[in-house]
């Protein structure tokens, strides 16, 4: 594990700490509430566990059949706007945070990948696919794949937009 | 195969491990969040107005994480009665917009590409935000 991910596995447990605390707080300074938070969390907790493993499953998937290298690679060899397509596909499939995909971005980058190829990539990652069963659960089918349709087409005129404006910039 | 099977099976379950502390965490957040804070205060923060969206998108900016987190916020947000457009312009600049990352992007792809990219996110989170919902009162 490098330092980046070890530092933000601290932080994350940190959270997770301070988030306790303040349930323990909560509970001791206002006793009478014990049910309802319980209950509140609780409910919660039942929404997200299921759809939790459904994620999993969705990953394992993913990251059988299209692993980070073949992508980058897969990357790298288009032009033009093939280029455009496998950015959009890529950034839809990508998953992790995104931190983890800068080192492979600015090789790209480096290796004469346009910024607004870059931009769009990292645009489409809203486009979660291994989140869509909790984010149906959220805010129903019609909704995400209203807003997927829109992510990914106004993703084109985002880059172009990228590109114009970086082009003015130099 | 096995070995690709295996990794895959690796990789998925150390990413949930990864999230989880944070995914428990929010989730005794909103649990705290929905007994203690009422629906009141979420009114004082989203106006009902032109710049719900773009408070909305502010939101979303200065927050990171599994994007998880942002559907459970997002979908209270809902709950208590914040517009579609304003909540949807959270969950796109949750993902598109990195406050937090600009420090690494800079460094990693440059000052004026992390600069201009953020920006445009952030405009174009609500741009997604609008069209979205005019085609969902359209279908």
């Amino acid at each position: 594990m490098n330092k980046k991910k070890k530092k933000n596995k601290k932080y994350n447990y940190i959270f997770l700490l301070f988030s306790v605390i303040l349930y323990i707080l909560l509970l001791l300074i206002y006793p009478d509430k014990t049910k309802v938070l319980n209950s509140n969390i609780l409910n919660l907790m039942k929404k997200i566990l299921p759809v939790l493993a459904l994620i999993f499953i969705f990953m394992f998937f993913l990251e059988l059949l299209f692993p980070v290298k073949k992508m980058a690679e897969l990357f790298k060899k288009q032009k033009t706007f093939v280029l455009w397509g496998v950015s959009i596909l890529s950034g839809i499939l990508s998953s992790g945070s995104v931190y983890l995909w800068y080192p492979i971005l600015k090789e790209l980058k480096d290796n004469g990948i346009k910024g607004e190829i870059i931009a769009v990539f990292i645009f489409n990652r809203a486009v979660k696919l291994q989140l869509l069963p909790m984010m149906i659960l959220y805010f129903g089918l019609k909704y995400v794949v209203v807003l997927t349709v829109v992510m990914i087409l106004i993703s084109v005129l985002y880059g172009l937009t990228f590109k114009l404006l970086y082009q003015l910039g130099s | 195969m096995f070995l690709k099977i295996k990794q895959a099976f690796k990789k998925a379950f150390n990413s949930i491990i990864f999230a989880s502390p944070i995914i428990i965490g929010v989730i005794i957040l909103m649990g705290i969040f929905n007994t203690f804070v009422p629906k009141k205060f979420l009114n004082t923060l989203f106006h009902h107005n032109a710049f719900d969206p773009i408070i909305g998108a502010a939101f979303g900016s200065l927050f990171a994480g599994n994007p998880i987190n942002s559907y459970i916020i997002g979908g209270e947000l809902l709950k208590n009665g914040v517009g579609l457009i304003a909540v949807t312009a959270f969950l796109v600049s949750w993902i598109t917009v990195g406050f937090v990352q600009i420090p690494a992007e800079m460094m990693f792809l440059g000052k004026k590409f992390s600069i201009l990219r953020n920006l445009l996110s952030f405009i174009f989170s609500i741009i997604v935000a609008f069209i979205t919902v005019f085609i969902m009162g359209v279908l």
